[in-house]
């Protein structure tokens, strides 16, 4: 890959990259900072790397770091652990309720459902940048839009 | 197709909007949840857990930093550097060559050369000017003291020495008696004219200034140029533009 075709990535990619982050770690700093490291280890990795999978490539990158993130901070949820998480009773707003919902979820859900929803990725390739197979990513989006459909029916039924 | 019961409505609701049921499953799911008004609320909450895209990406400012300068590949440009270095090269060796041509040079010199060359015609055709003028002072002179002469030996003594007294007929007999090549010019009445004092006066004049020039002439070294500086009252130069 071309130092061009890199600058084309970045055009096309890093703020996707950055806001995938940012939904995923609620951190809009830390994902600058793991946007900018993807970036430079994919400049490293550009003689590697086919453009055609640089997309899936960054995504998978930034997921990583997010977890060595999470980890480091021992902000890492398992499924068993559920946060509290407040409600704004006063502006309901759906799209507030949907941020406060992710929250909820466990990284991994929460990468299920921001890769599908915000970037359109198939099954398949959730599983790949996940390293899950196609079942396993089903299950755990099934799972993680039964939380926020429960959350949100909690949340009409308190208001 | 799976029949569609109260413990698999929400993996059906859920795959309803997933968009992975047929036409024909997505209207069984719509028949039962006619059926069962209880599940309306749930189809609507399923619906609402999906995250919508504002069209536009937010911009986190990133772009600028992780943008690389687009480095020259030796491989991948490699006959686009040779040539460009070839085109560099013949650029500059014509450069120098157009710069440090000695034909270049030499036509300026001739150039000063020949304005050195007109400066000295100038002064050789002013200095022959001068000469001409001298010559013909000299004529003049020489006319007037063959006159002179003749009549000083017609004249009384008495004239003759009062004639010869004056200085300017002294270097006039001089320079007379020295031209031992002297040819009287012809159109000179041989009779002698009466003198007078003014004539003498004239022609003293006449003959210093042209004895000046002329010494000037035999004297190179007293002037170096060979041409007087100070325009003479009666010099006229040949050379319009001098």
């Amino acid at each position: 890959m071309s130092a061009k075709l890199y600058n084309q990535s970045v055009h096309d990619y890093s703020n996707r990259v950055c806001r995938f982050v940012d939904k995923l770690l609620q951190d809009s700093t830390a994902a600058k900072d793991i946007t900018q490291e993807a970036y430079l280890r994919l400049w490293e990795n550009r003689d590697k790397i086919d453009f055609d999978k640089v997309r899936a490539w960054l995504f998978t990158t930034a997921y990583r770091l997010s977890i060595d993130y999470l980890k480091q901070k021992n902000r890492f949820y398992s499924d068993e652990w559920i946060p509290e998480i407040s409600i704004d009773q006063e502006n309901p707003d759906l799209k507030k309720v949907l941020h406060d919902a992710l929250s909820l979820l466990t990284e991994q859900q929460k990468s299920i459902i921001l890769l599908k929803d915000y970037e359109g990725y198939s099954y398949e390739e959730i599983g790949k940048i996940l390293q899950l197979n196609e079942s396993q990513v089903k299950v755990y989006l099934f799972r993680a839009r039964k939380k926020i459909k429960e959350y949100i029916g909690d949340l009409r039924l308190v208001l | 197709m799976v029949k569609i019961t109260k413990e698999n409505i929400e993996y059906f609701i859920f795959e309803y909007h997933e968009g992975n049921l047929s036409d024909t499953d997505k209207a069984e799911v719509l028949n039962f949840i006619h059926q069962h008004p209880e599940y309306e609320n749930d189809f609507a909450h399923w619906a609402q857990s999906y995250f919508h895209t504002e069209g536009s990406v937010q911009n986190y400012g990133l772009t600028n930093q992780l943008l690389q300068k687009d480095a020259v590949s030796w491989y991948g440009n490699k006959w686009f550097a040779i040539s460009g270095s070839v085109v560099v090269l013949v650029i500059g060796l014509y450069s120098y060559l157009l710069t440090f041509n000695p034909k270049t040079t030499s036509v300026t010199a001739p150039s000063l050369h020949s304005t050195s060359v007109k400066q000295s015609e100038k002064k050789e055709t002013s200095i022959s000017g001068a000469e001409t003028n001298v010559n013909r002072t000299i004529q003049n002179t020489n006319h007037s003291s063959v006159t002179i002469d003749e009549a000083a030996q017609s004249l009384t003594p008495a004239a003759t020495i009062e004639n010869k007294t004056s200085a300017g007929i002294r270097m006039a007999d001089t320079m007379f008696k020295t031209n031992k090549d002297y040819i009287p010019v012809s159109g000179i009445e041989d009779k002698p004219k009466s003198i007078s004092k003014t004539d003498t006066i004239q022609h003293t004049t006449n003959v210093t200034q042209s004895n000046t020039q002329v010494k000037n002439k035999k004297n190179p070294a007293k002037n170096k140029s060979g041409v007087s500086l100070k325009p003479e009252n009666k010099f006229i130069p040949t050379n319009p533009d001098f």
